[in-house]
């Protein structure tokens, strides 16, 4: 049972990074919207568990594999450090708004560290700040629909 | 106190593990030549195995209840066979645009010994490189030549697998290349991710340069245009002349991509 949950988590999260692949190939904007960085930083800072460890470890060697020209286990530490940065940000302040936008600031800094390293900054400076408004809006839209009305 | 910051750090230890591990894994890979990275998709069809099956197309659901009255089996074949024409009439426009690119294509090149696959655009990674259809199924090797309908050289095949590759445009952060101008003064060409920068490796460049193109010299399969540098402003540095690029055009789902290979 609990091996045919962390294949459900680990199928579900490399869908989720599919969707988001496409979903930034079909819409030619200068920002991008990230749904798999904001499901890991959902995690980070909703769902933090030990137990997620090996769904996002496995989804980060699938997304290695298929999709990336770097070594294995870029991407896959990539998004471990994403998770354990935002629980690590919430847990260290106080929950608002401005954490959260920070706290996506950072990650989305850490998320397209590959392109930040090898391309000048004004390639990707404009297209960086947008996406921090955008999926910032998501982010605290989804949090709000998911959020539990007790 | 002090104990709640040992347990919060506690809680991050596994984490921390399999960031270990992912380092490991990394150097391994780095290590082995990329053997690591290539065995999974070495094993796996990814893209045949993502179609979408003709069957969920031609929508059979819709002839489930054909044992009513004639009235509505009849309305049902009648939504079948719609249904139907529209797989043919996406199909034909599908072919017609095929044939159109083909048409441009010939039009454009001028070698007919080569054998041009066509292939589409899958997917843009999170380093904004391509992944097109096409590996080594059809005997694509890294450093292969893809172009466009006009038969201007778009980038080339950057890594392969069973099914599927990766191509490195010109936006693309790994996008490195060489090309000859008509006078054969060799160019190196680097993206920066807005502009493509065309540096001559020769010093003694006088005239303007006017075309660059692909050459067998650099490994490639045959001379295919890249660029045409007339237009744009021309500097010259510590002898070297320079010529940087905007990137206009990005590749779509609509890009008509091919891939010449020897017969």
């Amino acid at each position: 049972m609990k091996v045919i949950r962390q294949i459900s988590i680990s199928t579900f999260l490399f869908m989720l990074c599919l969707f988001e692949n496409y979903l930034n190939t079909f819409i030619s904007f200068d920002f991008g919207v990230y749904v798999f960085l904001i499901s890991l930083i959902y995690i980070g800072t909703e769902l933090f568990n030990q137990n997620l460890v090996i769904p996002i470890f496995l989804t980060g060697i699938m997304y290695d594999s298929f999709f990336s020209t770097y070594y294995l286990g870029l991407y896959t530490s990539i998004f471990l450090v994403l998770v354990v940065l935002s629980n690590f940000i919430v847990s260290s302040y106080s929950r608002s708004n401005v954490i959260y936008t920070t706290t996506i600031s950072l990650c989305l800094l850490i998320y397209k560290i590959p392109i930040i390293l090898e391309f000048d900054l004004d390639y990707w400076i404009t297209g960086y700040f947008t996406s921090i408004i955008v999926n910032s809006l998501i982010f605290v839209t989804l949090k709000r629909a998911l959020r539990k009305n007790v | 106190m002090r104990s709640t910051q040992v347990i919060g750090i506690r809680k991050y230890v596994v984490y921390f593990l399999f960031i270990f591990l992912s380092g490991l894994l990394s150097a391994v890979d780095y290590f082995s030549n990329k053997t690591l990275s290539n065995f999974i998709p070495e094993q796996v069809n990814l893209i045949s195995n993502f179609q979408i099956p003709d069957r969920l197309l031609q929508n059979e659901f819709s002839s489930l209840s054909s044992s009513r009255a004639d009235l509505v089996a009849e309305n049902i074949r009648l939504k079948e066979e719609l249904s139907n024409l529209r797989v043919l009439y996406v199909e034909n426009q599908e072919l017609q645009d095929n044939i159109e690119s083909y048409d441009l294509l010939i039009k454009n090149i001028s070698d007919f010994e080569l054998t041009y696959y066509a292939t589409s655009l899958i997917l843009k990674n999170s380093t904004d490189e391509y992944l097109i259809s096409g590996g080594r199924n059809y005997n694509f090797e890294p450093g292969d030549l893809v172009i466009n309908e006009t038969g201007y050289v778009v980038g080339y095949l950057g890594e392969v697998f069973n099914d599927y590759s990766i191509l490195e445009s010109f936006n693309s952060t790994n996008f490195n290349f060489r090309a000859l101008d008509e006078n054969n003064n060799i160019f190196e060409i680097n993206s920066n991710g807005k502009e493509l920068i065309f540096s001559s490796l020769e010093s003694t460049l006088n005239s303007k340069v006017g075309m660059l193109y692909s050459d067998i010299t650099f490994g490639h399969i045959n001379k295919f245009p890249l660029f045409d540098l007339e237009s744009y402003e021309q500097t010259k540095l510590n002898n070297k002349l320079i010529v940087t690029v905007p990137i206009d055009e990005m590749l779509t789902f609509q890009s008509k991509l091919f891939i010449p290979k020897n017969k």
